[in-house]
């Protein structure tokens, strides 16, 4: 019985999973997707590989999420028992605060920030996680150093929206499974990758490559919409489709490939938003692994990336995953 | 001692012969075959075991290099690696591996400005004087741009336990790495000791040992920041000197492998080796080049503490190296007895 | 061969960083006679090749597989005649369309380091369904009050104007379509020549100068001329990736470097007096050594440039490829960098091509072994 893209989404969204430590979302992944595929296994850097045959000898196609979220990682513990940290990935303190987290541990916490008169005083120098213990002996039967948290929320829909924390890239991740679950009988060989460090870095993409060795790859990420008040200056907006990236902060779209993307979605009427934008993800250390990978990234709209209340559209998510099957569905040659 | 001559020997990015030659002489009679590559990496090999593990340490120091030559016989510097610019007026540094004496001189205090005297002296005006009298003479010496320029620092004991050196970070790496290849074998494994070179400047050397070695695990050797000193809040002093070699938590370049670290602690654990962990993220060291070669290679940083790293002298504690030591060494203990796989 | 039309040819070709095809078939069709072999690559560099003596390479081998233990090794095989490979970047900075506003006003960003105190009242050239001139506008002088008139706008506040109505210009360009200056190629005094774009098209007419005298040269090594896509942004794709694929043995960048100006004395080099060898990490010291040798018997005068780090060139990335390169930097002094008035000197190009053939003609199996013998 497949799994709806909204249950898996809730599914996957509930493991932890911060950069580095991927591995109970490897292993939901890896069972997600196992009766879909050939073989799955994990590389020496932690990505997962999962891999469905091809019956056409035909390309080898590459498609890959980051399966880690954001986090914080305790560095120091006070007398008193509260946790001094460092940001794992792109978490900002002003998003921080005032959240309630989850050790590796299992145990929970809140993170809280001296008081302030200034909002520029904030930073994570300020900011501490308490989890209730009074002496740091106390803490530390329950947190180690180098033990990572993450901030906890519940997936809400809301209409055609979803919101809550880690959608960036749980959201990717979930179109691949959905793409994986719907994916009949395909003449080329898919490979589908869950990158380990996608916050930070990104670094797994370019290890994953080099094992698979693709013809091509998609990568699929969340990208800052730009439809709220000071946003950053990008011409996407949520609920108008997926959105073909023509460049970032340091990765330059293969035109080969944008052509590719921008002709299927075309024949099929799937509506495709253009993205040119700063930040960066896998696509950068993907392309340039062994020979040069021809790369695409198929972003999925996102409003309020790195807080607790991320949030994607539905059918976005459901644009992206059908503008993926048509293409595999197609001969993927480029002009 | 071996830290001595190591930390005595100079070698900035890209120019590493000495200490490279210095640790082929030393480490011959322990391993079964050494060699060089494209970058000056020295690789050696001891044993032949079915698992590949490879200790990293980097052989090139931070320091500086001619920049350009005035006609009035004095040197323009470049940096070679991160510095930091308040160390360097009034330093006494050699010129080039035959260590001809120079000095960075500063204007009189007598002649300066209020303003001046308030400011640290920005690195473009600093120069290293020769007594030469012109550029002509400069030459003869076989000085040219590119020549390195080193601090002249010259390892002591300051007690039995700490000693004060240059180039602690790595030549402490460096000697623990040694140490580890000549006091023990360990058949179950082939141990690779990569002595890399320009860490300083990209984690470089590291990247190409590691692709070229492809082993089953690894772990790289550095030195790190100390600040257990006065005036420092417990928090912010990164490494305490003293408390043992330090087990990285995550830097800029690399978070640790999981298992490889917490096998670390657990080893350390349970031989009662001090250990404590390096408590900042800035910073990156050759694991970062390290774990990203072919499909990932599962690597973790162990660090000596030395307070005062990247300036002329620093300072550490042999029992913290030692400490290293012995950690890295029950490390492959466990690896070669199989009860840890990466 | 009149170098002095090819470069001008090269300089009209359009190729922001990722839209180099124009650039990457001039060479495909110009440098035809001159190589064995040629073809594109995944990400469209230019891989050229000129055998050596003797050898069978063909570039359908590409990737070259690995080698069995790692290069220096004892033991380790090298299998064929040396390779050396030299890299000229054929992408060039840019911009590249990112909105159409109303009125037909388009927004940009920049692709790689554009100088941005230029930019303003630029005129420049849109390629969209065909090339569309254009000034970039932004508010005339009597609206701005005095404090905007001292900063540089930032580049989301500028737009380029290009005179037509809304309808057309959403008929003629697309978002992502290259924006890139005007320019006039120029024959100045003393064979010195000023256009856009000689960063990077001198060098890659000096890798043609290098094709050229080969065919009077014996060489045992086989020789790479190699067209790198994506150096001015994007973290070196070209570079790591024909390097992954030809697996040289020798990889020199020829790129710029500053010629010296009023104003621009340091870390800057005379116009006319000779290419740069580069000096320091990312220059394997035995192969600039080599390198020097070789100008010196030629009698080709140059300057010993000094890269304390990475030397911010192709050869950055390719010293680290797979098991190792033994780099070096070939430079041609250049004024005026990232502006549409760069200019270089013809003797200099002349002589970095020079010095790059008799560099190839003198890589041999002996010199190659030496080059990881530490």
């Amino acid at each position: 019985m497949k799994t709806s893209m909204l249950e898996q989404l809730h599914q996957l969204t509930a493991v932890w999973g911060p950069a580095g430590r991927e591995q109970k979302i490897a292993r939901t992944l890896g069972e997600a997707i196992e009766p879909f595929v050939d073989e799955v296994r994990t590389d020496g850097f932690g990505n997962l590989v999962a891999i469905k045959r091809g019956t056409g000898g035909s390309k080898r196609v590459m498609l890959t999420a980051h399966m880690d979220t954001i986090g914080a990682i305790a560095m120091n513990i006070s007398d008193k028992g509260l946790i001094h940290l460092e940001p794992v990935g792109g978490l900002k303190a002003w998003n921080a605060m005032g959240q309630r987290v989850v050790w590796g541990s299992g145990a929970v916490g809140v993170l809280q920030h001296e008081s302030i008169d200034d909002g520029k005083e904030i930073s994570f120098k300020k900011l501490w996680c308490d989890i209730g213990a009074t002496s740091r002996e106390e803490a530390l039967e329950n947190i180690r150093l180098g033990e990572m948290c993450t901030v906890v929320g519940e997936l809400q829909q809301m209409g055609d929206f979803v919101t809550g924390p880690g959608l960036d890239d749980r959201a990717g991740c979930a179109v691949l499974l959905e793409v994986a679950g719907h994916l009949e009988a395909c003449a080329h060989e898919v490979c589908f990758v869950f990158t380990s460090q996608g916050e930070t870095g990104p670094r797994g993409g370019g290890t994953a490559a080099f094992g698979v060795n693709p013809d091509m790859a998609f990568v699929v990420d969340v990208a800052a919409a730009g439809d709220v008040p000071r946003a950053p200056r990008v011409d996407v907006k949520l609920g108008k489709g997926p959105a073909i990236k023509l460049k970032d902060g340091n990765y330059m779209g293969h035109v080969g490939m944008i052509d590719l993307v921008r002709r299927v979605a075309e024949e099929h009427a799937i509506p495709l938003q253009t993205e040119i934008a700063a930040g960066s993800n896998d696509a950068q250390v993907v392309s340039v692994a062994g020979q040069g990978v021809p790369t695409a990234v198929i972003d999925i709209p996102a409003r309020y990336r790195g807080t607790a209340a991320e949030m994607v559209s539905l059918p976005d998510m459901h644009g992206a995953a059908d503008l993926l099957l048509k293409l595999l569905g197609s001969d993927l040659d480029m002009e | 001692m071996l830290l001595e001559r190591l930390s005595n020997a100079c070698g900035i990015s890209g120019l590493e012969h000495e200490v490279r030659d210095l640790l082929r002489q030393e480490l011959a009679p322990y391993v079964d075959e050494m060699w060089t590559d494209a970058i000056g990496n020295l690789i050696v090999r001891k044993g032949n075991g079915p698992v590949k593990v490879m200790l990293d340490a980097h052989t090139d120091e931070v320091g500086y290099c001619v920049g350009s030559i005035t006609e009035d016989g004095y040197l323009r510097l470049k940096k070679i690696g991160g510095l930091d610019d308040r160390v360097l007026p009034g330093r006494q540094v050699w010129v080039t591996n035959q260590r001809i004496p120079a000095v960075l001189g500063a204007k009189a205090w007598h002649l300066c400005s209020a303003d001046e005297r308030g400011k640290v002296i920005p690195f473009d005006q600093m120069y290293a004087d020769l007594g030469c009298k012109d550029r002509a003479e400069v030459e003869e010496l076989g000085i040219e741009p590119g020549s390195p320029v080193y601090f002249a620092t010259t390892f002591e004991h300051f007690s039995d336990k700490v000693v004060k050196g240059k180039a602690f970070d790595d030549r402490a790496g460096c000697a623990v790495l040694a140490e580890v290849l000549m006091k023990h074998n360990y058949p179950g494994i082939t141990l690779y000791g990569a002595f890399v070179t320009q860490e300083e400047v990209g984690l470089r050397g590291a990247r190409i040992a590691a692709y070229n070695l492809n082993p089953d695990v690894a772990i790289a050797l550095e030195g790190t920041g100390s600040a257990n000193v006065a005036g420092v809040d417990p928090f912010d002093t990164i490494t305490n000197m003293g408390e043992g070699p330090a087990i990285s938590l995550m830097d800029n370049s690399a978070i640790p492998n999981l298992r490889v670290w917490e096998e670390l602690v657990r080893v350390a654990k349970a031989n009662n080796i001090k250990y404590q962990h390096r408590r900042i993220v800035g910073g990156g060291t050759d694991s970062g080049g390290i774990s990203l070669q072919r499909s990932g290679i599962p690597v973790c940083t162990v660090s000596t503490p030395c307070r005062y790293i990247h300036t002329h002298a620093a300072l550490l504690n042999l029992d913290d190296l030692y400490g290293a030591v012995n950690l890295v060494h029950h490390f492959l203990l466990s690896v070669e007895k199989g009860d840890f796989r990466p | 061969m009149d170098l002095a039309k090819h470069l001008a040819d090269l300089v009209r070709a359009s190729s922001i960083t990722g839209r180099e095809r124009a650039v990457a078939n001039v060479l495909l069709q110009e440098w035809a006679p001159l190589v064995d072999e040629a073809k594109l690559d995944r990400l469209g560099s230019y891989i050229g090749l000129k055998r050596g003596e003797g050898s069978a390479a063909e570039l359908r081998s590409l990737p070259y597989p690995g080698p069995e233990t790692s290069p220096g090794r004892p033991g380790a095989r090298h299998s064929g005649p040396p390779k050396i490979m030299a890299a000229a970047h054929i992408d060039s900075i840019g911009g590249m369309v990112t909105a159409i506003e109303p009125g037909g006003f388009l927004r940009f960003t920049t692709v790689g380091g554009v100088d941005r105190r230029l930019l303003m009242a630029q005129e420049v050239e849109v390629h969209g369904k065909r090339l569309i001139p254009g000034l970039v506008g932004s508010k005339p002088p009597h609206v701005t009050t005095p404090e905007e008139r001292n900063k540089q706008m930032p580049v989301e506040d500028l737009y380029i104007d290009t005179g037509l109505t809304e309808a057309e210009v959403r008929d003629l360009v697309a978002l992502g379509d290259p924006v890139l200056p005007r320019y006039e190629f120029r024959e100045m005094k003393n064979g010195r020549y000023s256009s856009r774009y000689m960063d990077n098209r001198a060098s890659v007419a000096a890798l043609r100068v290098a094709l050229e005298e080969l065919k009077h040269l014996r060489h045992t090594a086989d020789f790479y001329a190699v067209g790198t896509v994506g150096e001015e942004f994007g973290g070196l794709p070209g570079a790591v990736t024909t390097t992954f694929a030809i697996k040289p043995d020798i990889g020199i960048a020829v790129d710029v470097t500053f010629a010296k100006h009023p104003n621009s004395e340091a870390d800057s080099f005379p116009l006319g007096e000779g290419p740069t060898i580069g000096v320091g990490p990312n220059c394997s010291p035995k192969l600039a050594k080599v390198m020097r040798k070789v100008a010196e018997d030629l009698g080709i005068h140059y300057s010993l440039e000094v890269m304390p780090g990475s030397s911010g060139t192709d050869a950055w990335g390719m010293q680290i490829v797979r098991g190792g390169v033994a780099t070096g930097v070939l430079s041609i002094p250049l004024r005026y960098m990232h502006t549409p008035v760069e200019t270089v000197d013809m003797a200099d190009i002349k002589a970095a091509g020079r010095l790059l053939a008799h560099l190839v003609a003198r890589v041999d199996a002996a010199l190659v072994e030496d080059m990881t013998c530490y």
